[in-house]
């Protein structure tokens, strides 16, 4: 009995879900498909028949036309085009080893070498040695041979985390270590931040330095929330090392084993 | 029972009509929010998010591409603080000798043409150094031992890469076989037991016959791997050379001229007696551009490329895929952008490759892989056949390949695959990459306009 009654009243509840569900559906019938909005900025207004922004290969949009001189150069007339990319169709690229290695030196000013006297004295007798560890590890990273590896990798494979992690630390430890010794004014990112100063003495320091490890390495400012998460970092890192050489290396570390200075 | 239930309907309102209209009313409400709700998402997406790249990423990713390095610190200041659009360095930077090298690169990346293993190329033999009272001394492992020899054994003799300076040698490694007919006897040695009588014509024999008075027959091993390099360097060399003087980019399979090093234009006059000049000693880094003999057509009958993909269809089916397909031919891609190969089209273009034959050299009579662009009897050619047109040999499969719609389409295909990472779309970006490809015809194969098109394209800067 008490089966057949509750039968019952959830045979009403789904009635009243599925005329939800058909109401919902009329209601998008009747708006403007226009609304919909692609991944790749376009979209169209069916009810006023316009489409903006919509991308195609070889064409230039509206804002950009003056910056060719060909105008002629526009092959491809505007159309609607669907709205939706299918999944796995994104735009994301690796930064190449080699890519990772100049700009690494350009944001930076370090490499990611070995320098002990091993390495030193192979490079000497070894002509296929290299003390550049972007180019030892080039296969491991992504990179090509082409002679074991003739396509780049499109993975990312866990040993290459590791070496990215261990490039990471390698790298801001040398950079930090470098721009201390130098004055303030040939300081690539450092600015005047103050290694005998904590970071709550110095603060306007410290976040310019933060400023100048984004634009350096990411070409952008950080949010209000990054830096905030940046700062507190740095005084986390401060309160039990005692040190601002090594708060701001784990700011670095951070930044450059980030998904967006790996990937773009 | 029903009595019961009635009697249960009566206590619980949700199981009257009036109860459940009640409830329908509600629900009905509800459904209006979430319709209005829905409405009210979709304009604050459009208002807020713009999903195509602008600003400091955009001029990030356009760096690391066309120049293979992130922006100086002054670029991103200019897009930052005094908000200069990124898209306005894009003509710098194509115009920039770093995007040559990102030229050099993708070809690299796209044709590969590589020796793996210097030892394949046999009539080389490698000299050793080893130094003594400060002074490098070369030797050869197998005439003088591991190794070398003893100060009083060594020599002084002029070089054929510096004819001009003295280098000391071993004196056996000059040998006394250098004749093409020498014959010998190596004597026992504690690992072979056995003397060996060897003849300096067999290629396996070549290593005990010494170097020459002039060191002709062997070469120092570091030089040779710069050669090699260089060797395989040879192709993509000529793609930054059409760029660069702003040739139509059909010359990379069509060119009848190439490009030399020093190092490499040694290889080949030294060793292959091919190279009517030399363009800079053993050492010059420098490219330059050097004429070549009719047969030759471009990046496909570069050495390196005719060496690394030497058969008929190896051949065939690496400038399928590189030039007309832009996928491997194995590849299971329903996107009609990547037509399909089957084996009469790889068995034709082939045919084209037949002329190549094989030579010997003087030093060993062995014949070796054609890339010396010697093509001996072009009578025994038979015409072949590739989309529809007719010839014979690689400059007229060159010629038919450079105006067919298969290589402007496969052009462009490789572009966007390289700068926008992955393939295009077959819905929307098929029609486009194809209208894109006559366009690339009608501008005369300018690749740098081809690429600019393609990094202005909201394809290129759509967000990841």
């Amino acid at each position: 009995m008490t089966f057949y009654l509750r039968m019952k009243y959830f045979q009403k509840r789904a009635l009243g879900i599925i005329a939800i569900a058909i109401l919902c559906q009329a209601c998008s019938a009747f708006r403007p498909k226009a609304s919909k909005k692609g991944i790749d900025g376009s979209f169209t207004d069916a009810k006023n028949k316009m489409s903006y922004g919509v991308g195609k290969l070889g064409e230039f949009a509206e804002e950009e036309v003056f910056l060719t001189e060909q105008p002629t150069v526009l092959p491809i007339e505007n159309k609607e085009v669907e709205t939706t990319y299918p999944a796995g169709t994104t735009n994301l690229k690796k930064l190449k080893p080699e890519q990772a290695d100049v700009s690494l030196k350009q944001c930076l000013g370090v490499q990611w070498e070995r320098n002990d006297a091993e390495a030193r004295w192979r490079s000497k007798y070894d002509l296929a040695f290299s003390t550049n560890k972007f180019v030892a590890y080039n296969v491991a990273l992504g990179g090509v041979d082409y002679v074991s590896q003739v396509k780049r990798s499109e993975e990312t494979a866990q040993l290459m985390v590791l070496l990215l992690q261990r490039m990471g630390y390698e790298v801001c430890s040398a950079s930090v270590d470098k721009e201390f010794k130098m004055e303030p004014a040939q300081r690539l990112w450092m600015g005047d931040v103050n290694e005998n100063m904590g970071p709550d003495a110095q603060e306007g320091a410290v976040g310019t330095a933060i400023q100048n490890l984004y634009r350096g390495c990411l070409s952008r400012d950080p949010t209000l929330e990054e830096t905030t998460a940046a700062k507190s970092l740095v005084q986390s890192t401060f309160s039990y090392e005692k040190n601002t050489a090594s708060s701001l290396k784990a700011v670095c570390l951070a930044l450059v084993s980030s998904g967006e200075f790996m990937f773009y | 029972m029903l009595r019961h239930l009635k009697h249960l309907e009566k206590r619980d309102p949700a199981f009257t009509w009036a109860g459940g209209l009640m409830g329908w009313g509600v629900w009905v409400a509800i459904a209006f929010l979430l319709c209005l709700l829905s409405f009210g998402n979709e304009k604050t997406i459009l208002a807020q998010d713009d999903p195509v790249l602008s600003g400091g990423p955009l001029l990030r990713k356009l760096s690391l591409d066309l120049r293979g390095r992130i922006p100086a610190r002054a670029e991103v200041d200019a897009v930052l603080s005094a908000g200069k659009n990124p898209l306005e360095f894009v003509d710098e930077f194509i115009e920039s000798p770093d995007f040559l090298e990102q030229v050099r690169l993708y070809h690299r990346d796209k044709v590969w043409p590589n020796f793996d293993n210097p030892e394949r190329l046999h009539y080389f033999d490698y000299l050793q150094e080893m130094e003594v009272d400060g002074q490098t001394v070369y030797f050869h492992p197998y005439t003088d031992g591991a190794q070398g020899c003893k100060p009083q054994q060594i020599i002084s003799v002029f070089p054929y890469w510096d004819p001009s300076t003295k280098v000391n040698v071993c004196e056996k490694t000059v040998g006394a076989f250098t004749t093409l007919s020498s014959v010998g006897t190596k004597k026992p040695t504690p690992d072979k037991k056995k003397s060996y009588k060897f003849d300096c014509t067999r290629r396996w024999d070549v290593r005990y016959c010494g170097c020459g008075e002039t060191l002709e027959h062997c070469t120092v091993y570091k030089r040779t791997l710069t050669q090699l390099k260089d060797m395989g360097d040879e192709g993509p060399r000529m793609a930054v050379e059409i760029i660069r003087l702003n040739r139509p980019y059909t010359d990379i399979v069509t060119a009848q001229w190439s490009m030399r090093s020093g190092p490499l234009s040694h290889l080949y006059l030294e060793k292959l007696s091919t190279t009517p000049v030399y363009v800079g000693d053993l050492f010059d880094k420098k490219w330059r551009a050097v004429g070549r003999k009719p047969v030759h057509s471009g990046y496909l009958t570069s050495a390196g490329y005719l060496r690394r993909f030497g058969t008929g269809k190896d051949w065939s089916v690496k400038t399928l895929e590189d030039f007309t397909h832009c996928k491997p031919l194995t590849d299971g891609s329903t996107n009609p952008l990547f037509a399909s190969a089957p084996d009469a089209l790889i068995s034709n273009v082939a045919q084209f490759h037949q002329g190549w034959l094989w030579k010997s050299t003087d030093r060993n009579s062995v014949q070796l892989p054609p890339f010396f662009g010697f093509l001996p009897n072009a009578d025994n050619r038979d015409t072949s056949e590739f989309e529809g047109q007719s010839g014979q040999g690689v400059p007229a499969f060159a010629s038919i390949l450079a105006g067919s719609e298969s290589f402007r389409r496969c052009t462009v295909v490789s572009l966007f695959q390289y700068f926008v990472g992955r393939d295009p779309d077959e819905v929307k970006e098929n029609a486009e990459i194809l209208k894109l490809a006559d366009w690339f015809r009608d501008v005369n194969f300018d690749f740098k306009k081809l690429v600019k098109s393609v990094v202005l394209s909201r394809a290129y800067r759509r967000t990841p």
